[in-house]
């Protein structure tokens, strides 16, 4: 072996060692940003989490997380709550800092009415405050949850409308559209029919079908009653 | 210097005709197309989902060229023979090793930018936006794998078998991303042999946690050029090993 090329890998392999203390540092920024806590530990999630694919397998949980939420709705409001604060947990041991998992779970378990469990979503919320603390979204949630919790409805209402002109939620929207319809209904004030319509109009492109249907059947049958 | 930029100018070219590589780059190619489907899937966040996922396909298809490339490429060419016309034609070992990996590291930022590409004009179609951190997270994944192949030749000039190589090269790959958890159990196993064991595998294994940029969580303020110089050493190490081990091999 030529000379020169023994002294540049003698050198690496020392420069390697002299590295190591600045790269324990590097090494503790990564570590201090990761999921602190125990719950949502599992071999699949740990797995993930060791293969350095937690953004991959975080996506895929939430897609999961997503689908069981659709199917889970109608059924056993025990066995639903229980699964949807499992998948929370298990996407946030993952990836605590992605905000849907939160705002979609807490979301759920606060305003949908065979659930109503608001100890529940202020949990969750909570810890999505925890590792995103300047995220807005997450403190109109938690207000919504405490609002809904003392059944304040107008500021529940109002809340719901500030979260959906930031970021589209078509639970929220589907409540609002039910929620102006009603008190349309019980006021007779037309403003509140035209806010109903709105959010009808607005969940057309909904990418939830059971969403879309009713939106369609409502514009309808408002069309119909013009005529 | 010529005659290692020659050296890698054939190993990009031979690395390309590979059947098996063109097979691999178009399943990638493929699958990235496939998660577009992912975003009827993904309710709001269909976007971050295609680029997650999109950026680890990216990852995983071109580990597996890599893998198989670069594990075999100094045994195959002793078991076809064809290392006997190159060394005789005044390029020495060194020169040849250095060759083969540059030209690995051409392949390997070629896949990587054409894959890149292609979710990213997907992600532009689904009406998406990227950011500087999604360039930084292909610039990454080539530099990772630019690591990975450095320690695939090394292991094909230690080892005897194409398994072998293999199997070392993926073990490293993957503890190489388990080091945080890794270095977690050394400090659980306090006073005992495993703590030495477990802390030398620490600093010895490539860090590829460090350089794994697309799954960084949170706001990260790291040393990029740390770290790109961190892969450089560390391949010229590896480098140095194997050619090392390669001039006292008798072919």
């Amino acid at each position: 072996m030529r000379k020169n090329y023994f002294i540049l890998g003698i050198g690496a392999i020392l420069l390697l060692f002299a590295m190591e203390g600045r790269l324990k540092k590097e090494d503790y920024k990564i570590h201090s940003k990761s999921y602190k806590e125990r719950s949502g530990m599992d071999r699949n999630t740990f797995a993930a989490r060791a293969l350095g694919i937690k953004k991959t397998a975080r996506s895929f949980l939430w897609m999961g997380h997503v689908i069981k939420t659709g199917a889970l709705l109608g059924g056993d409001p025990k066995e639903g709550i229980e699964a949807l604060k499992k998948g929370s947990e298990r996407i946030s041991y993952l990836d605590p800092y992605f905000v849907r998992n939160y705002s979609f779970t807490g979301g759920i378990l606060a305003f949908i009415r065979t659930y109503k469990d608001f100890e529940g979503a202020f949990g969750i919320l909570e810890k999505g405050m925890r590792y995103n603390p300047n995220e807005s979204m997450l403190k109109k949630y938690l207000a919504g949850t405490v609002a809904g919790k003392k059944g304040n409805r107008r500021e529940l209402l109002k809340l719901f409308e500030e979260i959906v002109k930031e970021s589209r939620d078509d639970l929220l929207m589907n409540t609002l559209a039910f929620s102006y319809e009603k008190i349309y209904e019980e006021s007779g004030e037309r403003q509140y029919l035209e806010k109903s319509i709105y959010y009808w109009k607005e969940l057309l492109d909904s990418k939830d079908d059971k969403y879309q249907k009713r939106a369609e059947e409502k514009l309808l049958k408002y069309l119909e009653e013009e005529k | 210097m010529t005659k290692i930029l020659t050296m890698a100018k054939y190993s990009f070219k031979e690395n390309i005709s590979n059947k098996i590589f063109n097979g691999i780059i178009m399943f990638g190619g493929i699958l990235i197309f496939a998660t577009m489907l992912l975003d009827e899937l993904a309710l709001y966040e269909g976007v971050e989902v295609i680029r997650d996922t999109g950026l680890f396909f990216t990852e995983f298809m071109v580990m597996f060229i890599v893998v198989y490339l670069s594990a075999t490429c100094v045994l195959k060419a002793i078991k076809e023979k064809s290392i006997y016309l190159v060394l005789t034609k005044g390029v020495g070992k060194e020169e040849y090793l250095t060759g083969t990996l540059l030209g690995m590291m051409y392949t390997i930022f070629f896949n990587v930018f054409l894959m890149g590409g292609v979710l990213c004009a997907l992600i532009w179609k689904m009406g998406g936006s990227l950011d500087i951190s999604f360039f930084v997270s292909l610039l990454f994944i080539g530099l990772k794998l630019s690591l990975l192949s450095a320690v695939g030749i090394m292991f094909s000039v230690v080892s005897e078998s194409y398994v072998t190589a293999i199997l070392f090269t993926v073990s490293t790959y993957i503890a190489g991303h388990g080091l945080l958890e890794l270095k977690e159990v050394a400090q659980k196993l306090k006073g005992t042999a495993f703590e030495v064991i477990l802390n030398i595998l620490y600093t010895v294994l490539p860090k590829f946690h460090l350089l794994n940029y697309r799954d960084y969580l949170g706001d990260v303020h790291i040393n990029l050029w740390l770290l790109t110089g961190y892969m450089a050493v560390y391949m010229t190490a590896m480098l140095f090993i194997a050619t090392a081990s390669f001039s006292k091999k008798r072919l």
